[in-house]
């Protein structure tokens, strides 16, 4: 059986290496390009350096908006989480036609584009006093967040008998701690994926925060389209390596999380 | 009328009056009063739709009533969240926490009102030791079977002594072997703990197995209440004739009546109806309940002769089952037990129904 494939076979296994070439390719462009010795955008040839590098971490260029984008996303991510997640919990305790409408709209700063929410937020910011300020975009990127932790929470809700909230409530738990003790124990993996997603969704989001900020927030994504669109600097090459190494890590490490659990599953 | 009464039975009485629960224009409760005592083991049986899980819902704090008042221990408790009314529930399909292992789920209600730590493990463990179940502790409810699983839940919503224990089709879940053996287990349980038990169940032998009292519900009211025995014997309404147990049902009208006895005339003739219960007069129109197993073909010197042909008959071990078709068209269910089913009366037999004065009783139509 296992002997013998058929064309299809290797057809759909040509397309998987083409698809994962694809993928990979600016990798092996821009890992070099980040260790040229040259101060211009070149290939290196034969001789290497860490310049760039040292650039990126010395000195306010690429360290400020490294930091505005880590507040801008762990602040984004604590609040779409918990908002998003709320809204699917409510909505899952609401149950009918109502529910399904709210949730509709929940995902709404996921259907409509970005420069449409982008030009609704500016205009919105600035009369509310937040242009320009991190809470501004931190708020801008939780609402871009949101729907998918809502999806996310949600999903894990499915599953989920809606009896053991009453059962809670019986047992003498309030309405709160319910939440706490019984729902999101229950949802942990639907709301840490969507706070992942929200995470990613802030770390590299640019149209919503061109619009929404000017000077005073500066996020990485930001500082990387003016430094490409004013000087060409290798320093951009090095910033996206440290990004793809730092995916990378955390994507094996949570692979040989899930390995790892699974071998101690089957042990059992 | 409770055996438990025997023992000591403290605890709060619960009275429900004009209790309604409406959504739009459907009444899913009616005007239900009811009174329930310490330390009672009461069914509210019923057809699905009937308003039985929703009183107890109700009870339970999870459905707020359009009207009424539910008094429990002389204290209305309609406005008390359900957390507040430290009731025992035992919801259908148990609703064991998933996340939690089974002592954790039965500690649960005990850490939510901050027990030591100590004290906890000690009561989970007395607890899990009243439904047998010591052994699984640190299991998780997916790794158990469904009795044990109704068992952990009986256990939690037991092991912080509610006076009151409800149980919404606890054993709606299980194969028909099991809930014969957990119904004795339940019933035992009351017995040993003397608290009331309020429990919601569609299967009519599990009411009359482990009750004390039945109400039997229809369309948001309740139809009629009583000892099984009682509801068997004596229903009120067609409904609860038919619902308890199979009936057959004769109309008539009564030609005379005095105190004992009632003379109605059937299209298959006179029948003799000694009266209980419902008092019948001279000229009423008659509705006449009678059990199958209260029928023979053959006795000598009948009090009621119905001349039928056989339809059907079934032999079934235990007993047989018969029908037989009146000169008027009537089909009656009979049931011979064994040793009188010897002589299996052939299909198309001519035969007579025979019963007893006592045999039919009179109830409403509605």
């Amino acid at each position: 059986m296992q002997a013998r494939r058929s064309p299809a076979f290797w057809l759909l296994i040509t397309m998987v290496w083409i698809v994962v070439g694809f993928l990979l390719a600016p990798m092996f462009i821009t890992v070099p390009i980040s260790l040229t010795p040259t101060r211009f955008v070149s290939m290196p040839e034969g001789e290497y350096s860490l310049r760039h590098y040292e650039t990126v971490f010395t000195g306010d260029a690429w360290l400020g908006p490294l930091g505005d984008s880590a507040m801008v996303g762990i602040g984004a991510t604590l609040i779409a989480t918990f908002v998003g997640g709320a809204a699917a919990i409510g909505l899952w305790r609401l149950g009918g036609r109502t529910a399904r409408i709210i949730g509709v709209l929940a995902l709404m700063p996921m259907i409509v584009p970005p420069i449409v929410t982008a030009l609704a937020l500016s205009r919105a910011w600035v009369s509310l006093g937040l242009f320009d300020t991190v809470v501004g975009v931190i708020l801008s990127h939780a609402i871009l967040g949101m729907p998918f932790v809502f999806m996310t929470t949600s999903a894990a809700l499915e599953g989920l008998d809606p009896r053991i909230v009453e059962a809670a409530r019986s047992l003498g738990a309030g309405p709160f701690r319910v939440v706490r003790d019984v729902i999101v124990p229950n949802v942990r993996a639907g709301l840490i994926t969507g706070g992942l997603f929200a995470f990613m969704i802030s770390w590299d989001e640019i149209i919503v925060t061109l619009f929404v900020s000017s000077r005073s927030v500066f996020t990485l994504p930001r500082k990387i389209w003016s430094d490409i669109r004013d000087n060409l600097d290798p320093a951009v090459a090095a910033v996206s390596t440290l990004m793809i190494v730092a995916t990378l890590v955390a994507a094996t490490l949570y692979l040989a999380r899930d390995l790892l659990r699974a071998r101690s599953g089957a042990a059992r | 009328m409770t055996e438990a009464a025997n023992e000591v039975v403290s605890g709060p009485d619960i009275r429900l009056t004009g209790l309604s629960k409406h959504y739009g224009p459907f009444k899913a409760l009616d005007d239900v009063h009811l009174t329930i005592a310490p330390g009672e083991f009461l069914t509210l049986l019923g057809p699905s739709g009937s308003g039985k899980s929703t009183l107890l819902m109700a009870l339970a704090g999870f459905v707020a009533p359009t009207r009424g008042d539910i008094m429990v221990g002389g204290r209305s408790v309609v406005a008390l969240a359900p957390e507040k009314r430290d009731f025992g529930v035992v919801f259908q399909g148990y609703a064991l926490f998933p996340h939690m292992s089974v002592a954790e789920n039965v500690g649960y209600p005990l850490k939510v009102r901050r027990l030591p730590k100590h004290e906890i493990a000690a009561r989970v463990k007395e607890a899990l030791a009243l439904v047998q179940l010591d052994h699984l502790a640190k299991r998780n409810p997916k790794q158990l079977s469904g009795g044990q699983q109704q068992r952990v839940a009986l256990a939690r919503a037991l092991v912080f002594s509610p006076e009151i224990l409800l149980l919404d089709e606890p054993m709606g879940a299980l194969d028909k072997k099991l809930r014969g053996d957990l119904q004795m287990e339940l019933r035992q349980l009351h017995r040993k703990l003397g608290r009331t038990f309020v429990n919601v169940t569609h299967d009519q032998e599990e009411a009359m197995a482990m009750s004390d009292r039945i109400a039997i519900m229809r369309a948001g009211r309740i139809e009629q209440v009583g000892a099984p025995r009682d509801l068997y014997d004596m229903p009120e309404t067609r409904f609860v004739a038919d619902f308890l147990g199979k009936s057959n049902f004769i109309e008539g009208r009564v030609s005379a009546a005095d105190a004992e006895l009632a003379l109605i005339e059937t299209a298959d003739g006179t029948i003799r109806h000694a009266q209980r219960g419902r008092k019948l007069q001279a000229g009423d129109g008659a509705l006449l309940a009678l059990r199958p197993q209260k029928i023979g073909l053959s006795a000598l010197d009948p009090v009621n002769a119905l001349p039928a042909v056989v339809e059907t008959a079934i032999f079934l071990g235990t007993h047989a089952e018969i029908t037989a078709r009146t000169g008027s068209g009537l089909v009656v269910g009979v049931n011979l037990a064994i040793d009188r089913a010897e002589a299996l009366p052939d299909e198309g037999t001519e035969v007579t129904l025979t019963f007893d004065t006592t045999a039919t009783t009179a109830v409403r139509d509605d």
